[in-house]
């Protein structure tokens, strides 16, 4: 238990992170986190979690040292200091602290998710003190592909309040769609934030998907190979009954018009499913059918030459 | 035209704390796109999150609007370039697929 908290709050050093000696100047710590800021900013590495870890980090230190209060208590009590501060309630009140921490002021209101988090400590006593439109909330959601096949309802938790919507049939993996006014609610009339929601679709067991387009392997046996035949194939939702011509050769593509993934918002409208053969050759042969196959090929020989 | 989902820009830079002139200068580079309706200028609800992103960059970061500029063309083409490496990963999962079937194949 005590190795797990350990790990978990191995505290980077501000000073550190900034890359500044623990004698900086207030105008080299601002030059210092404006330099990792620019490289690190989540808005210049949309989708790059390593970037926003890394500017979560920055951003707070330069929070505590920026602000000469709560640098000199980080100074003196190190990580602890805001358990330090408990103890100096008196002073924590005449308000100097607050408006470092940018709990007021702040233009993407209070709460929030994650990256919104980050901007509403980051930007607050810039001087948009009134807010005007709610913040936006990002959020994911992850779907099997079966899901993903058909529209369907899901309601969704986004900060405690339940959102109910509409999956449309053949979302992408990894797309995003922006539902208008579910975001953080509007401040002094104004309109409701957005919400960005992302779909993870993991792969399906069989079927590969390539936008509409599923891709399938399905495997024959030798003699339909040879001979051809009937073999039913499942599909998304069904199963089709496939004529294999006799010959087939390893590797044979077939299309299954409209039997692949739904197109999105499109209704009615299907991708195609390819299907590819791969000739399952026979192992553990019997006497007999060694025999068989020697037979075949004398056979064979005889007729090539 | 209904102006009833629109915002106009003055009253979204007033409760922004942002200059008109910055929105306006945005619009010049065609980094945004502003509607005008009676001669009045409005925004499309889905321009305000880029504005405000622009916004942190310049404000925030100290970026000028020729670096703007430039980093939302970038953004743009990073944009394309992820949809473009997740389709293309889609399709190599398929093939490296199609190549274990057929490597299975010969090990057999």
């Amino acid at each position: 238990m005590r190795r797990n908290t350990a790990i978990i709050h191995m505290p980077t050093d501000h000073y550190t992170v900034l890359g500044i000696p623990r004698t900086a100047s207030a105008d080299e710590i601002k030059k210092a986190y404006r330099k990792l800021a620019r490289k690190h900013h989540p808005d210049l590495n949309p989708n790059n979690a390593d970037a926003k870890k890394k500017f979560q980090e920055i951003n707070e230190a330069n929070e505590v040292l920026s602000d000469p209060e709560s640098r000199k208590k980080y100074d003196q009590y190190g990580d602890q200091w805001k358990h330090a501060e408990q103890f100096d309630q008196a002073k924590r009140e005449q308000g100097s602290r607050q408006q470092a921490s940018g709990q007021s002021g702040n233009p993407f209101g209070a709460g929030g998710m994650d990256e919104e988090d980050l901007f509403s400590s980051m930007f607050g006593g810039r001087g948009r003190q009134v807010k005007f439109r709610g913040q936006d909330y990002r959020t994911e959601l992850h779907l099997d592909a079966e899901a993903a096949y058909t529209t369907h309802k899901q309601t969704l938790n986004v900060n405690g309040k339940p959102i109910r919507i509409t999956v449309p049939a053949g979302v992408e993996n990894e797309q995003s769609i922006r539902i208008p006014g579910q975001g953080g609610p509007g401040v002094n009339g104004g309109p409701n934030g957005d919400l960005y929601l992302t779909f993870f679709i993991a792969p399906h067991p069989r079927f590969k998907r390539v936008g509409k387009d599923l891709y399938l392997t399905q495997e024959l046996d030798l003699p339909t190979a040879m001979l051809g035949g009937e073999i039913t194939v499942g599909t998304m939702d069904s199963k089709v009954k496939l004529k294999v011509a006799p010959e087939t050769q390893n590797g044979t593509k077939v299309k299954l018009k409209g039997k692949g993934f739904p197109v999105y918002k499109q209704e009615g409208q299907f991708g195609d499913l390819y299907v590819t053969y791969t000739v399952k050759l026979p192992t553990d042969l019997s006497d007999r059918e060694k025999e068989l196959f020697r037979e075949l090929a004398a056979i064979r020989n005889t007729a090539s030459v | 035209m209904s102006t009833e989902h629109l915002i106009a820009v003055e009253a979204f830079t007033t409760h922004q704390g942002l200059e008109t002139t910055f929105v306006h200068a945005l619009h010049d580079r065609g980094l945004i796109q502003i509607t005008v309706v009676q001669e009045q200028h409005f925004l499309e609800p889905e321009q305000l999150s880029r504005i405000e992103q622009l916004a942190r960059l310049h404000y925030d970061l100290d970026i000028n609007l020729e670096g703007l500029e430039a980093i939302s063309h970038l953004l743009d083409r990073m944009d394309t370039a992820d949809r473009e490496a997740r389709s293309l990963r889609e399709r190599l999962r398929l093939y490296e697929a199609e190549a274990d079937a057929h490597d299975g194949d010969h090990r057999r």
